[in-house]
């Protein structure tokens, strides 16, 4: 069950869904399952992207999110904003994805549990690239704070909810992956080093 | 986060590198993955409680005894003839009690299991000797197990075919 309290999205989410689209969403009405997958499909498209560091099968992820919303609306109470809901599916899904991922790529033992294909690494800009490198070599857990920060420009009480951590421990993992960042790009930009 | 150089270069390399479009109608995409997983579910659940199922299935049903026929080792002359006596005899009442119209007892009377118990052993005779005959050789023992159902249980049928065979023979 979702509980948690509404926060500074829900705004955000009111103006993007409306209250009576969650209702209707809630009662498991069809179209209104339709219309939120319209609504919010490429944007759980990008958040799961960039938690796959730019890679995966993003189509794969988006639809198995979109399957545990068709499941589970009737839990969703709408305390919260949906657009926080459905990150936090999503972190879930990609952590699950990657999971799988590393199996296969442990049972196949081909390309390296870190690097992108060697052919698309080629062609990528060097410094976005190298940037691409960096942020698939964090831990997941480093990375999904990361990724929530940075990109999803969300504040430390959202990712703390979306990943299901304590204030204390986000700001932890959002330190050592910043740290670990650095270190990993310092070759890139002498304004990352302190 | 704007005056951190990290968030720049995320930024950069997230604007070089866009999600790639996903494809059309994923929502009903995801609806029939649904339906798929609830139909293999099913069916798993179905398989998995005819496994449970069936061994209990298999002990509570009934068992019916299916008779065992067993037949006597080839060679053995005493079971062989036995055998052909018993079926003889069988033969031998049933003809009796369809000629008499007579119905099973539903009791069992003694008499009457004596008449059977006589033409038994004088078909049990008579069988001996029709076994003794296939043989050239033994036509004298065959002739004496005749005469003896012919002389020693007069009224049974198995007698009066036994007179038959003595006649045939010229004795």
């Amino acid at each position: 069950m979702w509980t948690m309290q509404t926060m500074a999205t829900g705004a955000d989410d009111a103006q993007t869904c409306g209250s009576d689209l969650i209702r209707r969403l809630v009662a498991g009405e069809a179209a209104a399952f339709d219309e939120m997958a319209n609504l919010y499909a490429s944007r759980i498209a990008a958040l799961s992207y960039r938690l796959l560091g730019w890679s995966g099968d993003v189509d794969d992820v988006v639809q198995e999110v979109l399957m545990i919303v068709l499941q589970k609306a009737g839990d969703f109470r709408a305390e919260s904003s949906l657009w926080t809901w459905l990150a936090a599916i999503t972190v879930n899904r990609c952590r699950d994805h990657q999971r799988r991922m590393r199996v296969r790529r442990f049972l196949s033992r081909g390309l390296s549990l870190l690097a992108p294909p060697a052919d698309r690494a080629a062609m990528d800009d060097e410094t976005a690239g190298q940037v691409r490198v960096a942020v698939s070599a964090l831990s997941p857990k480093l990375r999904e704070v990361i990724v929530l920060y940075y990109l999803q420009g969300m504040s430390t009480a959202e990712i703390c909810e979306i990943v299901g951590a304590s204030t204390s421990a986000v700001e932890v993992r959002l330190h050592r992956g910043r740290i670990q960042l650095r270190s990993l790009l310092s070759k890139l930009s002498e304004e990352l080093k302190r | 986060v704007n005056s951190d150089p990290l968030h720049d270069l995320l930024q950069n390399a997230d604007e070089h590198f866009p999600a790639p479009r996903l494809r059309e109608e994923i929502a009903r995409r995801a609806r029939r993955r649904i339906d798929r997983r609830c139909k293999v579910k099913s069916v798993a659940a179905i398989v998995l409680a005819l496994l449970i199922v069936a061994p209990f299935a298999r002990m509570m049903l009934p068992r019916h005894h299916s008779p065992t026929i067993s037949s006597p080792p080839i060679g053995d002359d005493s079971s062989e003839i036995a055998l052909i006596a018993q079926l003889t005899a069988n033969d031998i009442i049933a003809q009796r009690k369809a000629s008499e119209g007579v119905s099973r007892p539903s009791s069992i009377d003694p008499i009457i299991t004596l008449h059977m118990e006589l033409d038994q052993t004088a078909a049990i005779l008579l069988a001996g000797g029709d076994h003794l005959m296939r043989d050239p050789t033994q036509k004298t023992a065959a002739a004496a197990e005749y005469r003896q159902a012919r002389d020693l249980f007069p009224a049974t049928p198995a007698a009066a075919v036994a007179d038959q065979r003595l006649q045939q023979l010229g004795l």
